[in-house]
């Protein structure tokens, strides 16, 4: 077969007059579609490329620059964790025909955790910087929000050129986009998140508010195109990958949760933790991947105690699956009798297993060679000595927000999941059906009750996109 | 030449592979200037691929040290693979080509690795230290080895044993031939027993200049003088021999027959065609403002199957032997081998057969774009950051960046301020391949035009002198050896 290859640009459908979105401007969602045209499109080349600007309530650029006094002027950044993915709160997929292909609820915090879990302190200090516009630690953060005042300040931002995560687009193969066989067509609908997620800092909602706005974004990538139509191949069904989001909320010491997920191929499932005072606050990292978190004894308090999971488990309708037993940290966590009204737990022995089946999770744990966590995030070096020092080899550090002097990284660094992989041979083959069966999930802590977490819990699954003269269906 | 280790490993599959390792000095004499030198290879048994070139760098002063990206790679300008008196591969400018390819590996590989290999000192960490102001700003890695900082942590210099030095005492380090000629060394163990002619390396050492060889500490000038040591330099081979077992037919055989077949031995590999130009200087816009410059430059690649192009753009160097402040190197601690970014929008276009490569030049939305384009040369990101890579979020007091802080410390490595080291990683690059993987045709053929670059950079007060331009094209080629005969398409 003879090919040749095209690059594409494509603008968004709904552009806006100046070609700018943003949440609180009004223009939170963008829109890119491709015609349904004889050519494939190269997903390992498909780029969202952007520039990003960071605004302070009244339209100028803040200043995260840190002064002698370690207190930048204007503080108000995105997360490290998940740098410019966190404007982004859904990605839709649809074929020419309006068939869902997948959608990603909560996508930012699917980043934070995928990224973590792929990517080492050195990915982070290098290519994800324009990849995923995510950093090292906070502070270098900040540096990239900041940008010139007034008009110099409108000619310069800084730009990303992020790859979508999703499994459709994960595949690093070509899609056929013709009608003769392929998918007619695929729209890509980027929902934005509110600026009170993606945007924090001590100063941030000051001045009414700050805001990030995606300037001009354009979908990048090539096309390879047979030189005779009759090369396209005619697949009949495309087999992928698609990631399903859920959240529930987890306060209580023992908590179970169970979904009927519908899905007939899961592959993997994980889970991450952040406190819910923090989730859409313009005080607090969203986008954390915490510990389960308790409330402190202050008035008001604040939800910062560290509360350990003790045990894991997962069941398949009622039985535990994959594993036949309990991940079971609970020695880990030695309890106090007075543990409900001090902060008992600040050093807990790290719980591995829980942490290795969370790995497995995301990417087979024989294949994971970069990895953000290490001892100092995950706690296992108590010495708060380290605190403040040179970051070799830290993972990013976060220490915005009211936070015990000395330890705050220890607790908003962590790289934290909880996960299981159904696929236990990491092939890429096997998988579980969740179709006529419930998933739940038991996890005990060390939290009082008083303290809600979000869980944001993610399942990746396969789909399958049929193709017959009648159209296009998508299977799950 | 000498045979200096044999060893015996059988393979369990009823072979007996016998490795043998050779140090070869080179046939031609080194002189005082250098020059050039040649090895001979010697005909017998399987070369494998992890040959590598040692060598030690005696600095002209105690001052100077190698270029902190290039390392050792800095004194090779340029290598030649031949067989008798054919070319099979050549590398020219390989200096910034070698230390432009370091950049696609991990910072961790970076930093260690290379530190050991050639001498490079490059790995960059964020700075969480105690001075608020210092936050979030990136320096070079204290816990690199090659470098030693003083107790404040404000000071660096390269250290020993890393540092080059003005004796003997000069730490040795290698060259593997598989950075030279990666393509081609990739695509077999080369049968140098099989081959009717004698295989040979060349090497063209880099002039002894101000940042080529050598880098000098600011405040000091530049001390020529920066030679290779002979007695240092050898060519390590690992030649390969299997044995064969009773009435079968063994791995030398096999190779033998297919040699000797219609087909013979064959495989697709990857020249590079090396084009050095130019981006003029401009006149100063005057503080505060820009102007825009439009070059057109053509790079031949004509009749050729091109799979990427590789660009650098390092300012040229500008001083003279009095200089103190490291202009004259080009870069005060990188030397000659950098790329540096504009202070604001750069795009580039590419014509292919008098057709645009791109609907809409690259860099327009950013120099992300362009970080993405040569990641997807090799599939690889390139693993620099922002602040090395560009000027965005790092300008200070230029045309378009108001109140910005650099994103590189304004501590000093051999007292030099690092944050000259500020998007001085600006390595393009364009991917024209249909696929990566290594066949013919993979390539996009190129006619009778040649390709043609057209790149729009803005030049500002702090950036309007000239600036070479380095542009790499990875050619393909087919390699066959029959009847002991090498040949070569596409030459």
């Amino acid at each position: 077969m003879s090919l040749r290859t095209e690059r594409f640009v494509i603008a968004s459908i709904n552009r806006t007059n100046d070609g700018n979105f943003s949440y609180s401007k009004g223009n939170p969602v963008i829109r890119f579609d491709f015609a349904a045209t004889n050519k494939l499109l190269d997903t390992s080349s498909l780029r969202l490329c952007c520039k990003v600007r960071m605004y302070k309530g009244d339209g100028n650029a803040p200043n995260n620059n840190q002064n002698a006094t370690g207190n930048p002027a204007f503080q108000s950044q995105l997360s490290a964790n998940n740098g410019t993915a966190s404007l982004l709160n859904t990605v839709s997929l649809t074929t020419g025909s309006g068939a869902s292909i997948e959608t990603i609820r909560n996508y930012p915090r699917l980043v934070a955790s995928v990224l973590q879990q792929t990517n080492s302190w050195g990915d982070y200090s290098t290519n994800l910087m324009y990849l995923q516009g995510s950093t090292a630690n906070d502070k270098c953060e900040g540096r990239m929000c900041n940008l010139a005042s007034g008009n110099k300040g409108k000619e310069y931002s800084f730009s990303v050129a992020m790859p979508l995560l999703c499994g459709f687009l994960m595949r690093g193969d070509n899609i056929n986009l013709s009608n003769r066989g392929g998918i007619g067509g695929m729209s890509v609908s980027l929902t934005l998140s509110p600026d009170v997620f993606s945007v924090f800092g001590a100063d941030a909602a000051g001045l009414g508010g700050s805001y990030i706005e995606m300037i001009d974004p354009v979908l990048t990538g090539q096309f390879i195109i047979p030189n005779d139509d009759r090369d396209l191949p005619d697949t009949g069904t495309i087999v992928y990958n698609s990631w399903t989001a859920l959240y529930n909320v987890n306060q209580a010491s023992d908590n179970t949760y169970g979904y009927n997920l519908g899905l007939g191929a899961v592959v993997s499932q994980f889970n991450n933790n952040i406190p819910v005072p923090n989730i859409n606050n313009y005080l607090q990292n969203c986008s954390l991947t915490t510990q389960l978190l308790r409330n402190d004894n202050t008035v008001p308090p604040n939800q910062i105690w560290k509360a350990p999971i003790t045990t894991t488990s997962t069941e398949k309708g009622g039985v535990f699956y994959p594993l036949d037993f309990v991940v079971d940290e609970d020695k880990n966590a030695p309890t106090s009798a007075a543990a409900s009204s001090t902060d008992a737990y600040q050093d807990p022995v790290f719980d591995a297993l829980r942490f290795r089946y969370s790995l497995d999770s995301i990417k087979p744990y024989r294949r994971t060679s970069h990895l953000l966590a290490g001892a100092v995030s995950e706690n296992v070096m108590t010495d708060s000595a380290w605190t403040g020092k040179y970051n070799y080899n830290n993972p990013q550090v976060y220490d915005y927000g009211v936070l015990p002097t000395g330890r705050d990284y220890v607790i908003n660094g962590t790289v934290f999941s909880v996960g299981t992989r159904y696929d236990g041979l990491g092939t890429g083959t096997g998988s579980v059906d969740f179709k006529n069966s419930q998933f739940s999930e038991r996890l005990t802590s060390k939290l009082d009750g008083n303290s809600p977490n979000g869980l944001y819990s993610y399942f990746l699954h396969r789909a399958a996109v049929n193709f017959s003269p009648q159209g296009v269906s998508v299977s799950v | 030449m000498s045979a200096t280790l044999r060893q015996t490993v059988d393979d369990n599959l009823g072979n007996n592979q016998r490795i043998e390792t050779r140090q070869i000095r080179p046939t031609t004499a080194v002189g005082t200037s250098n020059g050039s030198v040649r090895f001979k290879l010697p005909q017998t048994g399987i070369l494998h691929h992890g040959a590598y070139i040692t060598m030690k760098l005696k600095s002209g002063a105690a001052e100077n040290f190698q270029c902190l990206s290039a390392g050792i790679l800095g004194c090779v300008r340029r290598a030649v693979l031949y067989n008798g008196n054919k070319a099979v591969m050549s590398v020219d400018n390989a200096n910034h080509l070698m230390t432009l390819k370091r950049h696609f590996q991990t910072v961790e590989e970076r930093a260690n690795k290379d530190g050991v290999r050639h001498g490079c000192v490059d790995a960059f960490m964020v700075s969480n230290e105690d001075a608020e102001a210092q936050k979030g700003r990136y320096k070079l890695d204290m816990a690199q080895p090659q470098i030693e900082y003083n107790a404040g942590r404000t000071e660096c210099n390269v250290d020993n044993p890393y540092r080059v030095k003005t004796d003997t005492t000069s730490p040795e380090f290698i060259i593997k031939l598989s950075q030279l000629f990666p393509s081609f060394l990739a695509g077999l163990q080369l049968p140098l027993s099989l081959c009717r002619d004698p295989w040979s390396l060349e090497l063209q050492w880099s002039e002894d200049v101000a940042g080529s060889r050598c880098c000098y500490k600011q405040g000091a000038t530049f001390a020529p003088g920066n030679l290779i040591e002979p007695d240092s330099l050898k060519l390590v081979v690992d030649l390969l021999y299997y044995a064969t077992p009773e009435g079968e037919v063994g791995v030398m055989e096999a190779l033998t027959d297919k040699m000797n077949s219609e087909g013979g031995i064959s495989f697709e590999y990857t020249d590079v065609v090396s084009i050095v130009s130019d981006i003029p200087a401009v006149a100063d816009p005057g503080a505060g403002n820009i102007t825009t410059q439009s070059v057109n430059r053509l790079v031949g690649m004509v009749g050729e199957n091109l799979r990427n192009l590789l660009i650098s753009t390092p300012r040229r160097a500008t001083g003279n032997a009095a200089s103190t402040d490291g202009l004259n190197s080009g870069n005060g601690l990188l030397g000659r081998y950098f790329s540096s970014a504009p202070q604001g929008e750069q795009t580039i276009q590419v014509k292919i057969n008098n057709r645009p490569l791109y609907p809409m030049p690259i860099g327009t939305h950013g120099d992300a774009q362009h970080h993405d384009q040569i990641g997807q040369v090799y599939g690889l990101p390139l693993n620099v950051g922002v602040h090395q890579y560009s000027s965005e979020t790092s300008l200070q007091a230029n045309a378009l960046a108001g109140t910005q802080q650099p994103s590189i410390s304004d501590h000093t490595c051999e007292t030099y301020p690092q944050n000259k080291l500020i998007a001085e990683y600006n390595y393009l690059g364009v991917p024209t391949q249909l696929t990566r993987a290594n066949v013919a045709g993979s390539g996009v053929a190129v006619g009778t035009a040649p390709v043609e670059l057209q790149i729009e950079r803005v030049r500002s007060h702090e950036q309007f002198g000239a600036i070479d331009l380095y542009v790499f094209g990875e050619v393909e080629r087919s390699f066959t050896l029959k009847n002991g005969i090498v040949f070569l398409s596409g030459l």
